[in-house]
């Protein structure tokens, strides 16, 4: 009887083998004689399927082409991308952030010069001139932006009406409402900065509206004389200590994450938080019935700031690439050039995105609440990249460290902007190092 | 004489578990050990560079990392004095006839078969500000207590301690049942004979049941004591090593920290080398101690 089972069971294997085998042989073979490799970061199930339908339209016009396409986690990516440069395997359109990173991968020669592609198809007409400076180096064009994400303070617009207060456009103006909500028994401010990033925003503002964009660009690249000790950080450091001491955040804000930090704001705990437009999706999922009340402002200027009053915190949230050993370049850049087509632009804003895109393209597919955040975007006149995106991992790590010192109260200004330079300098005494 | 009737058979056996050993231990160690001797940002282009032990006396100046390795130490004696005596105390009194013994066996295992993150995350919750719904601090708070206002686990001065006696909660359970187990092979009749003697229960406690566990309280310490030295995951998922910088920082969180956030996996190396000679070397100790030991189980009792 057992030796009966055996049998049975190695017979229905064998078919089932042999069945998978028919199924293999019996699909049509297509005429795609053409392979592009592409690799993106669009993980999540919304934003992979609007990458997936870009593909599809590309593959359903372009019938000789097959496009192979491998999605990877945040992190992965950015290892196996390095690795790939490195074995010269580099797939022929990729994901990246733009700014130093790209910019280190265009100074080796891996990346295609799309300037005259970029030109000819009247992108450049189409695209945010913010958003394609990321991927502009030395006046040439070498990725395609498709969706951007800004940094404003959001805040609770019922708190505000309760305690009579409008939204601070200084400075001066923000510490005096924070004393105010304070006062009323409402935590002014959301932060959870367990995870470092979320209060790195505030120096990069800080320091971004004392000093303007200059200071930073010239220190990162170690120009001559150009210093990570320059006043608009120290000031930024000495600001962002200003809001601790008069209690603007939370409770708890070394030990909080971006996650708990959002809960006192959804439960109405706290009034205020500065973050990117990724929080409007989570606000959507979790607590749409906030979204009547949820306004933002622009962060606010400081006295006598020499920085640009209307510059915008933010970043590219993906720009797609082009080998330059791509065997097939034209086709390469016809699925940029869908990737960010009206279709494809369409799909990301449904998804809660800001298409890279000028204000007038995007017309009317952005719904009420991203637009108030895309409107301080389109009158922008620049936008500041994190500065944990355009540095090197070591250098990035520090400043997100040193900020989160700060925020505790255990490091001064200056030990924190010396504590910059001092590694800064050790890197770059050891050219590539830390390549961003 | 050959013990082992086939020794070819013992071989065989022994290949795929000795294979996967050197594989996936033991060459690990020594390539973690021949990558600290190098500058090797893994981020960047640039290849690796051979510096020699120059990771090594970056190590030596670091004081995040003594910094650190205190903060391991004191992992090891806390867990050693806080798990050890009250895992003692659950398994002596669970091994006795007490009401529902395997309903409350059972109950005191639990933390054993929770996922980490879990544990590490309603742990948090717990130690967390009030402002955030912390259980602990909101008790204290209606109790009429103070309570710091970071919550537990946001406040430098009680991070440290509340993440130890979160791990030490984690582990008592595992210690519990090593104990209970040990307890279960003691005679019966060494109590009945102390007993008759006019032994009462600590009496028995005492000079029975600690004796005779000796062998199991040293396998415990050695085990908390390991684990103590190479631990990770709670501490990662509370606070990362934090609030703010380094307050519950271990070697592990740091060398995480190295040579994952920050690319750098030569001097991240190096880090988790120390960290291995390091255990290596209290373990040896711990080992040498215990053979000079041994007679303790037999001297009480002639």
């Amino acid at each position: 009887m057992r030796r009966l089972v055996r049998t049975a069971a190695v017979v229905l294997l064998a078919a089932l083998t042999a069945l998978t085998a028919c199924d293999n042989r019996g699909r049509v073979t297509t005429a795609r004689t053409k392979q592009i490799t592409f690799w993106h970061i669009q993980t999540s199930s919304v934003t992979r399927e609007a990458t997936a339908d870009a593909v599809g339209r590309f593959e359903s016009e372009h019938t000789d082409v097959a496009v192979q396409v491998s999605a990877f986690k945040n992190d992965p990516f950015k290892q196996k991308l390095s690795q790939a440069m490195a074995s010269a395997a580099v797939p022929d359109v990729f994901h990246t952030w733009g700014g130093g990173r790209l910019e280190a991968f265009v100074r080796e020669g891996e990346v295609a010069d799309l300037t005259k592609a970029v030109e000819a198809d009247n992108l450049t007409k189409r695209i945010l001139p913010a958003a394609l400076d990321f991927a502009t180096f030395d006046d040439k064009v070498y990725a395609v932006p498709t969706d951007v994400a800004v940094v404003v303070m959001w805040y609770n617009r019922s708190i505000f009406e309760k305690h009579g207060i409008a939204p601070p456009a200084t400075f001066d103006e923000l510490k005096s409402v924070c004393v105010k909500l304070r006062r009323a028994g409402v935590a002014p401010i959301a932060l959870g900065n367990k995870d470092k990033w979320p209060g790195a925003f505030y120096f990069i503002y800080l320091s971004t509206r004392m000093g303007g964009t200059r200071p930073f660009a010239d220190a990162a690249r170690r120009a001559p004389g150009d210093t990570f000790e320059h006043p608009s950080f120290i000031e930024a450091g000495r600001k962002l200590q200003e809001l601790v001491n008069l209690r603007a955040f939370n409770d708890g804000v070394n030990v909080l994450s971006y996650d708990d930090a959002r809960d006192l704001f959804i439960n109405g705990k706290a009034a205020m938080m500065l973050m990117g437009t990724w929080f409007l999706a989570d606000i959507r999922s979790d607590a749409p019935e906030l979204l009547k009340t949820l306004d933002c402002f622009a962060f606010p200027t400081v006295a006598d700031g020499r920085g640009n009053a209307g510059t915008i915190v933010g970043g590219i949230n993906a720009a797609y690439a082009v080998s330059s050993r791509s065997a097939y370049p034209k086709e390469a850049f016809a699925l940029l050039r869908e990737l960010i087509s009206e279709a494809s632009a369409m799909k990301w804003a449904k998804t809660g995105r800001i298409p890279a895109l000028k204000q007038e393209a995007v017309d009317g597919m952005l719904d009420e609440t991203v637009l108030k955040a895309a409107r301080l975007l389109f009158a922008a006149p620049e936008i500041q990249l994190y500065y944990d995106q355009y540095l090197g991992p070591r250098l990035s790590e520090m400043h997100k460290s040193t900020t989160q010192s700060l925020i505790a109260g255990t490091i001064t200004p200056e030990e924190a902007a010396r504590e910059m330079e001092t590694l800064a300098r050790e890197i770059a005494a050891k050219p590539k190092s830390d390549s961003p | 004489m050959n013990r082992y009737a086939r020794p070819r058979t013992v071989w065989l056996f022994l290949v795929p578990a000795l294979a996967f050993y050197l594989s996936f231990v033991a060459l690990p160690i020594a390539q973690s050990f021949y990558v600290s001797l190098f500058d090797w940002p893994t981020h960047a282009a640039a290849p690796a560079r051979f510096v020699g032990l120059e990771n090594y006396a970056r190590l030596v100046n670091d004081g995040v990392f003594w910094k650190a390795l205190s903060h391991n130490v004191a992992l090891v004696v806390l867990s050693l004095v806080i798990q050890l005596p009250v895992a003692l105390f659950l398994a002596a009194l669970l091994s006795g006839r007490v009401f529902a013994r395997g309903f409350f066996r059972t109950v005191y295992f639990t933390p054993m078969v929770l996922p980490t993150v879990v544990i590490a995350l309603v742990w948090r919750q717990i130690l967390l500000p009030a402002t955030s719904a912390g259980l602990l601090t909101q008790l204290l708070a209606w109790l009429g207590l103070p309570s710091p206002a970071d919550g537990f686990l946001g406040d430098p001065r009680f991070a440290l301690l509340s993440v130890i006696l979160t791990i030490s909660w984690r582990y008592v359970p595992f210690h519990m049942v090593l104990f209970i187990a040990g307890i279960e092979t003691i005679p019966e009749e060494l109590y009945e004979a102390a007993r008759i003697d006019g032994a009462n229960a600590r009496q028995l406690f005492r000079h029975i049941t600690l004796p005779s566990l000796a062998p199991v309280v040293r396998i415990s310490a050695v085990l908390s004591i390991v684990g103590s030295l190479k631990y990770f995951d709670l501490v990662y998922v509370m606070t990362g090593g934090g609030p703010p910088e380094h307050v519950t920082e271990l070697m592990t969180t740091y060398m995480f920290k190295i040579g994952i956030d920050q690319q750098t996996i030569g001097y991240g190396s190096a880090v988790a080398v120390a960290g291995f000679l390091i255990s290596m070397l209290v373990v040896v100790a711990v080992m040498c101690f215990r053979w000079h030991r041994r007679p303790a189980v037999t001297e009480v009792h002639p």
